[in-house]
């Protein structure tokens, strides 16, 4: 997208234009969808949290810096609508069933066994964000699903560059530790079922 | 054997020095416990990179317009409401005040029929000559000012009266419109 653009919808949407506004929604919907999927863990309540931001950031245009990047500001809009959540519900509880409705696969036709792969990808990953604390979970999101530098996310989270370190060292131990107790598990599954196999055989 | 140190260099990603990154190297081939974080690392950041990219259900955008319309309502709602019930508590208490006042005047006439015709009879009159005398005084003021100041300061009074008329309509017009 040019700049320019960006440039002109703000200045219209900041004189009341509603339209304009509508185009920067158009252009951000996906990122800031991302993060709120991501931070929140379901896309009913991604939804919900991206359009509060969008409408916050409509509200509150006038207060945007135009020396900053828009994108940058409407994320951390985003991050920080996202952290009040999670810190209203403490506990994410995430369905499966819930996003069956909303997820549009790449592949017009995907084979089953792609889709159930894809689903527990998807299961996995919000696991694992789960095990982390709020703040945490933005500096993950904007590391690795919008490649942000340290600095763009401190700016993003209003954190100093060493807190974002610091913060992204923590989130990565805690992954590590999450991945090798799922790991653990999985092979203490897999084991159980290979010396139930015998048994069942036996049977017939 | 001391893990920490390598342990650091796994989660901080920084980049290494030759030396370092050589001691890394030799240290992950001895020590299982920095290996099997070295690996879950590495098996979390692929899990992260090919999470399937999610998007919002076709119509984001037409959604957003019809919250925003939405919320313009309740906002206009809620204005309105608000404005009413302030109009309400108004009207009560002016109701509540203009009762009491006419409760104790009524009272008073009931117990004393004749002092209260009499106490009436007395304000009108004392209206009557009060307006009678601000009559005079602006009629003198009226015949007497326009000898004292000159017609040019005249014509500038009531052009800045205008002029500020005319200011305070505009502000008036956009304040409406931004409501």
């Amino acid at each position: 997208m040019a700049p320019d653009n960006e440039t002109t919808w703000l200045a219209q949407a900041l004189d009341g234009d509603d339209e304009a506004f509508a185009h920067i929604v158009e252009t951000y919907q996906r990122p800031v969808f991302s993060v709120c999927y991501r931070m929140l863990g379901n896309a009913g309540d991604a939804e919900d949290a991206a359009q509060e931001s969008f409408l916050r950031a409509y509200k509150n245009l006038y207060r945007y810096d135009p020396n900053r990047s828009f994108a940058t500001w409407l994320l951390s809009i985003a991050s920080h609508y996202c952290i009040d959540q999670l810190r209203k519900r403490r506990l994410t509880t995430f369905s499966i069933d819930d996003d069956d409705n909303w997820w549009q696969p790449p592949d017009p036709g995907p084979s089953p066994e792609n889709v159930l792969a894809g689903t527990e990808r998807r299961a996995k990953v919000v696991e694992l964000l789960d095990t982390l604390k709020h703040q945490d979970r933005a500096v993950v999101v904007l590391h690795y699903w919008h490649d942000y530098s340290y600095e763009e996310i401190a700016e993003t989270l209003e954190l100093s560059v060493s807190a974002v370190k610091s913060r992204l060292y923590r989130a990565r131990r805690t992954l590590a530790k999450g991945w090798q107790e799922k790991e653990h598990q999985e092979k203490a599954l897999e084991s159980k079922n290979a010396e139930r196999v015998p048994y069942e055989t036996q049977a017939f | 054997m001391k893990h920490k140190p390598f342990e650091n260099w796994i989660l901080m990603q920084e980049p290494l020095l030759p030396d370092q990154a050589a001691a890394l190297e030799e240290h992950l081939r001895d020590c299982q416990h920095c290996r099997e974080i070295q690996q879950a690392i590495v098996g979390v950041e692929a899990l992260f990179q090919n999470a399937i990219e999610v998007e919002p259900t076709p119509g984001f955008s037409q959604r957003w317009q019809n919250h925003l319309e939405q919320e313009q309502r309740d906002v206009l709602i809620n204005r309105h409401r608000w404005h009413s019930w302030m109009a309400l508590i108004i009207l009560g208490n002016t109701i509540a005040l203009s009762a009491f006042l006419l409760g104790r005047q009524l009272l008073s006439m009931f117990n004393s029929p004749a002092e209260f015709l009499l106490m009436w009879v007395y304000r009108l009159t004392s209206l009557i000559s009060s307006i009678t005398a601000a009559r005079h005084l602006l009629s003198t003021l009226f015949n007497t000012l326009p000898g004292f100041v000159p017609l040019s300061a005249w014509l500038l009074i009531v052009g800045v009266s205008g002029l500020l008329a005319l200011v305070t309509m505009t502000k008036l017009v956009q304040f409406s419109r931004r409501i």
